[in-house]
């Protein structure tokens, strides 16, 4: 199976900024499992979410337990979906209190970080 | 009024037109009758459409006849009307257009699948399309994909029954929804809440209008009812 799924990781001063792109679903997680944990264990991290179009509930999990480890690390952890994002009604199920933190955009999600 | 029926023929049903609505109380209009066949599109059109005062309306209407394509999403048949008998044309009339179709029948969407990784992709690439064709939106059909993928993610890891490791996935019109339903061989795995397959339950929910499980001793089947925003039906 061809995997449509990129990551893509930018530092940023205080964060890193870990760009998904393509589809995040039980076909794909194995393949950014370990990059995504290594990263949240190194400090803040900022997962945008923007470019990817389609998301499932193993994705779903892969994100809770990305955001469990950088909890227990110390790190702290936002995500960026935009509004128009085709897997933001995804993301609001399966998360209505937003305990993954979501944000409209990298600004906005950096912005908890700090506080 | 041009009636662009499914098979090819373009039919005009009004060529005297009339009066514009409301201008004179006492203003007679002819009422044109067709049968509309399923995936006929009538348009309705003022003459800033069709006349301008370089080309005859003659010519505007042969042009309408042909920019129009049944077949087309009525959004993308409007635009291209619009844009090739007004392109960037600065206009002196105002001009209105409505499409309106009777939606094709649809064939029931019936597919079997191996128990595989690789069925997950098939199945989003066939029921996307066919959900669009049944009149979901685009966010209808995403939705709705997704909430199956998750009932065959589902049988993929629960299916039991080795002698027959597939799964049948079958989409009906109903009513102004869409009724998918997903039938394994296997037994549904009671959900463990904060599992993986406990939020893949919590999305199929929230993601359709009616979330119904049947375990049966020979297998389960997740019937996902969505109803349509505006059903064209």
């Amino acid at each position: 199976v061809n995997l449509p799924l990129r990551l893509e990781v930018s530092p940023r001063s205080t964060y890193s900024l870990a760009a998904l792109e393509g589809e995040i679903t039980l076909l794909s997680t194995d393949a950014v499992r370990e990059e995504l944990h290594r990263l949240a264990e190194n400090g803040g991290l900022v997962l945008d979410l923007s470019g990817l179009d389609f998301l499932d509930s193993a994705g779903v999990h892969l994100l809770f337990k990305t955001a469990r480890t950088a909890r227990e690390h110390g790190s702290s952890f936002a995500l960026v979906c935009p509004d128009g994002s085709p897997i933001r009604r995804v993301l609001q199920i399966a998360d209505p209190a937003n305990t993954l933190s979501a944000h409209p955009s990298e600004a906005a999600a950096a912005e908890t970080l700090a506080t | 009024m041009l009636l662009a029926r499914a098979h090819g023929r373009r039919e005009l049903l009004d060529e005297e037109g009339g009066l514009p609505l409301g201008v004179d109380p006492d203003a007679r209009y002819r009422t044109a009758a067709a049968d509309l066949e399923p995936g006929d599109v009538l348009l309705l059109y003022t003459d800033g459409l069709v006349e301008s005062r370089d080309r005859p309306i003659e010519h505007g209407i042969e042009r309408l006849k042909e920019a129009v394509d049944p077949s087309n999403d009525l959004e993308v048949l409007l635009n291209a009307a619009v844009e090739r008998l007004l392109g960037e044309e600065a206009r002196s009339d105002d001009t209105a257009v409505v499409a309106v179709r009777l939606p094709a029948r649809l064939a029931p969407l019936e597919l079997e699948l191996p128990l595989t990784l690789p069925s997950l992709v098939e199945l989003r690439e066939t029921l996307g399309p066919w959900l669009r064709r049944a009149g979901a939106n685009e966010a209808e059909a995403r939705e709705l994909v997704v909430a199956t993928w998750e009932a065959v993610a589902n049988s993929l890891e629960h299916a039991q029954d080795p002698s027959e490791p597939r799964v049948r996935v079958r989409g009906r019109r109903l009513n102004g929804g869409i009724t998918v339903s997903v039938a394994d061989s296997g037994r549904w795995r009671e959900p463990v809440p904060a599992a993986d397959r406990g939020l893949g339950l919590e999305l199929m929910r929230g993601l359709v209008t009616e979330l119904e499980i049947d375990r049966g001793r020979r297998g389960t089947t997740v019937h996902l009812k969505r109803a349509l925003e505006a059903s064209e039906t």
